[in-house]
């Protein structure tokens, strides 16, 4: 038996301590290091680009970003998803603009950010709020918001018992979990080769995936050239994993949401609502999901209702576009983005 | 409780711990067993264990009575009768009640009745067939005498409950398994490294060839009318590997488990697709199944030692059941009926009991006419799979079609390329490892330092584990069934 433990810890421990190792040490995603979110946030501080930026945790950079605007007006807030990130003060003629969107953001991401906002008296006089169906799905439970959880609950006034256990403990698990390990032994050559080191520049098309001081990105080179067949055929199948099971809406999102908008048009904000188109094939199957049409036909009942406006149209036959203006089935090109707004806004 | 998640790797150790170093009588291991079992089942849904504990104490009941009044024939047909009724009765209700209400409510429908049945809105208990068939197993052979019933409920209760093998076998005999509760137990170093190889060998294809194959099969299968031919031929080559490694890894983690505690449990694969014909493949696929079949449906039924017709009869039977057995819905009726049409041409050649033996045995390579067997053998699994994993027929039909008649290739829709590749990989080592019990079972007679180099296979595969497999906790497949 003692031959037996013997051999079953040679070979657990060596292979999970290593792991252990190597998901600290690597750190793919820039969770166990504060430095690197300073650093890029560094760059927006001073007013430029950052490039060759990796993975970090947004919601933590855009808290950062938010502090250090302390005080300041813009004249554009945006929130909302990576659908929303792209949009910049490019599509505004001489206007202030703060990108707050965050990769799958939820109701609870746009809350705690606006709340960071209120609490570090960022004041804004029209907000654009990237509204995805997505936001009332039923079965969305994604919790990466829990990172900035605490201002979420601040919003409501009540105590946060578990952002920070959460938080923590994702740090622990992390250090432990196989799909960290897979990136941390991906990016174990680019850290050898120095090539993961962020730069300051001036211009904000770069070969890397860059952020810009308003907080809006720019995808990398080779994403925006992705060919067009492998665009189309992303775009044909990742509905499914992109919806979840959108079988359904939330009435308790849908309520959140009213409430969430209606407080920012109480605060003085002019409303603006983004729909931010999809690719064509992945439209054609995201309207049999049963959660979408509901969701769509209720933001757009709620905007009339209310007098708000709609930019855009998850539908891309309603704005004229074709598979070439998207980067994938959920993305949007830059330039495409910023006809839209411009002719809107 | 899943074999691949973190309770589970938690339950292991302790459950091994409290079994050989506190409980070391075999009574108190006999409990410790039934105690985890419940613990393991009851972690997906606590109610699930009522229905358990009531298919046991039924069958644990009935084999009391058998032996009671024993030499009365009819009292003993009586009472088994009554026991395989209740025993199905509840399978039928918790698993086709549902199926059978909507047929028949179409049937009538369609006659011009409009009649208001009732459905029931119930969860199906996972396994429940596995363990539904083991009871039975164990009231038809004490009926039949192949073994005194057992007067300890106890150990009736661990044979029933058998965590390892609980929710999707192998579907162990009474006869194999239930002795072996009445035996002392004794650790064995070798067999139990062994079963840790198996286990290893497990995971290694739950987690890095089924897990990964059902990413890309699930996200691209209910796209197949705009999807070229060869694609849609690739998806079902994928979901055939995915299904072969998530039940055969869930039957090697299971097997490997039981050897942990010093149980040996069945052979429940011994690579299928290295089958000649479509006999040979059920041979060698779900073998705790078939012959669970063979024994209690097909022999009973007259076998293969009745004339042509009632063989052929029989086969259908068997199959129609077996179908049935896998699930509510006519898609697994229609596979169940596929390849009991494909044994049945099989029988009528008389070429039903050729290749008994392990393919090209003693050698490295097969011969043409082998190779020739085995493709079209895999292809005919394949168009099986395609049934079987389509929601309904007409989807089954569609998709079949669209295979021949959409354009056939388009190089920007060939999807899980690498994991194709896992699945030859798979294959290779299972090749050269096909007359073993499991891959992981080397026997490195030419090398000096054994020990060290099985440790560093051992090692390997679990760090390609980790670096290869997909860990979103999916189920296994068959704990629908």
């Amino acid at each position: 038996m003692r031959k037996f433990i013997i051999y079953v810890l040679s070979i657990i421990i060596p292979v999970f301590g290593g792991m252990a190792l190597i998901n600290f040490l690597v750190d793919p995603g820039h969770i166990y290091s504060n430095s690197y979110i300073e650093e890029v946030v560094e760059g927006s501080r001073k007013g430029l680009c950052v490039t060759n930026v990796g993975n970090m945790d947004e919601r933590l950079f855009k808290k950062r970003l938010i502090e250090v605007n302390k005080g300041k007006e813009f004249d554009y807030l945006v929130i909302g998803s990576s659908r929303a990130m792209t949009i910049s003060e490019d599509c505004l003629t001489g206007s202030s603009l703060l990108n707050l969107g965050v990769s799958g953001s939820k109701l609870e991401d746009m809350i705690a950010l606006y709340q960071l906002c209120k609490e570090n008296e960022v004041s804004f006089k029209n907000v654009i709020i990237g509204t995805d169906p997505t936001l009332f799905n039923a079965n969305d439970n994604d919790n990466r918001w829990k990172s900035i959880g605490i201002y979420y609950y601040d919003y409501y006034g009540t105590e946060d018992n578990d952002s920070e256990s959460d938080f923590q403990r994702t740090l622990i698990q992390n250090l432990f979990s196989p799909s960290y390990f897979k990136s941390a032994v991906k990016a174990i050559p680019d850290v050898l080769a120095g090539n993961t080191q962020i730069e300051y520049v001036r211009t904000y098309i770069n070969n890397g995936g860059t952020k810009r001081p308003d907080g809006s990105i720019y995808y990398a080179k080779e994403y925006r050239e992705t060919p067009q067949e492998l665009v189309d055929a992303n775009a044909m199948t990742c509905c499914h994993t992109s919806f979840l099971r959108f079988d359904s809406v939330s009435e308790k999102r849908k309520n959140i949401y009213i409430e969430f908008v209606e407080t920012l048009h109480k605060n003085g904000a002019n409303i603006i609502i983004w729909c931010c188109p999809y690719h064509p094939l992945f439209y054609k199957r995201a309207v049999e999901m049963k959660g979408f049409p509901p969701a769509i036909n209720f933001l757009s009942d709620y905007a009339q209702e209310r007098g708000f406006k709609i930019i855009g149209s998850f539908n891309p036959d309603d704005l004229g576009l074709s598979n070439k203006d998207f980067y994938d089935g959920l993305h949007v090109k830059k330039e495409t983005v910023d006809n839209i707004l411009k002719s809107s806004l | 409780m899943l074999f691949n998640s973190l309770e589970f790797l938690l339950f292991l150790p302790i459950v091994f711990i409290l079994y050989w170093f506190v409980f070391r009588e075999r009574k108190w291991q006999n409990l410790l067993v039934v105690v985890a079992s419940y613990v393991f089942y009851g972690w997906w849904d606590w109610r699930f264990l009522l229905l358990i504990t009531l298919t046991s104490l039924c069958s644990f009941g009935s084999g009391l009575l058998l032996d009671y009044f024993k030499g009365q024939r009819r009292k003993q047909q009586a009472v088994s009768a009554a026991n395989i009724v209740l025993n199905l009765g509840i399978l039928c209700v918790f698993k086709y009640y549902n199926f059978f209400v909507e047929n028949l409510d179409a049937l009538f429908d369609m006659m011009g009745y409009h009649m208001d049945w009732v459905t029931m809105n119930v969860i199906l208990p996972v396994g429940i067939s596995f363990y539904t068939f083991q009871a039975l197993s164990y009231t038809i052979d004490v009926y039949q005498k192949k073994l005194p019933a057992t007067h300890d409920i106890v150990e009736f209760f661990a044979y029933i409950s058998f965590f390892p093998q609980l929710v999707a076998g192998p579907i162990e005999r009474a006869t194999n398994l239930l002795p072996q509760f009445q035996q002392n137990r004794r650790f064995d170093y070798s067999s139990a490294v062994d079963g840790l190889r198996q286990m290893l060998w497990g995971f290694l294809k739950k987690l890095v060839v089924a897990d990964n194959c059902a990413m890309v099969v699930n996200e691209h299968w209910n796209d197949y009318a705009d999807l070229p031919g060869l694609t849609l031929f690739l998806l079902g080559i994928l979901f055939s590997f995915q299904i072969y490694c998530d039940f055969s890894g869930y039957s090697d983690i299971a097997i490997g488990c039981a050897r942990l505690f010093g149980f040996n449990l069945m052979r429940n694969f011994n690579v299928p697709y290295f089958s000649r014909s479509i006999p040979e493949f059920w041979r060698r696929w779900h073998i705790s199944l078939t012959t669970w079949f063979r024994d209690y449906i097909y022999f009973p039924l007259g076998g293969s030692r009745c004339e042509k017709w009632k063989i052929i009869r029989n086969i259908f039977i068997v199959w129609g059941i077996s179908g049935l057995w896998h699930g509510a819905n006519w898609t697994f009726i229609c596979w169940g009926l596929f390849h009991a049409t494909l044994l049945a041409i099989y029988n009528l050649f008389n070429i039903n009991t050729k290749h008994k033996n392990i393919v090209a045995f003693g050698r490295y390579i097969p011969n043409s006419k082998e190779l020739f067997q085995m493709g079209f053998t895999f292809f005919l699994a394949v168009i099986g799979w395609i049934i079987f994993r389509a929601a309904t027929m007409p989807q089954a039909i569609d998709y079949i079609e669209s295979m021949f008649t959409n354009k056939f290739f388009d190089s920007s829709y060939v999807y899980g390329k690498l994991y194709l590749f896992y699945c030859l990989l798979l294959l290779g080592i299972e090749w050269l490892q096909r007359d073993k019990q499991h891959a992981l079972q080397w026997h490195l007679t030419v090398i000096e330092d054994k020990k060290r180099v099985q440790y560093c296979i051992d090692f390997i595969v679990l760090l390609l584990i980790i670096t290869l497999g997909n860990f979103q906790g999916n189920q296994f497949i068959y704990f629908q069934f």
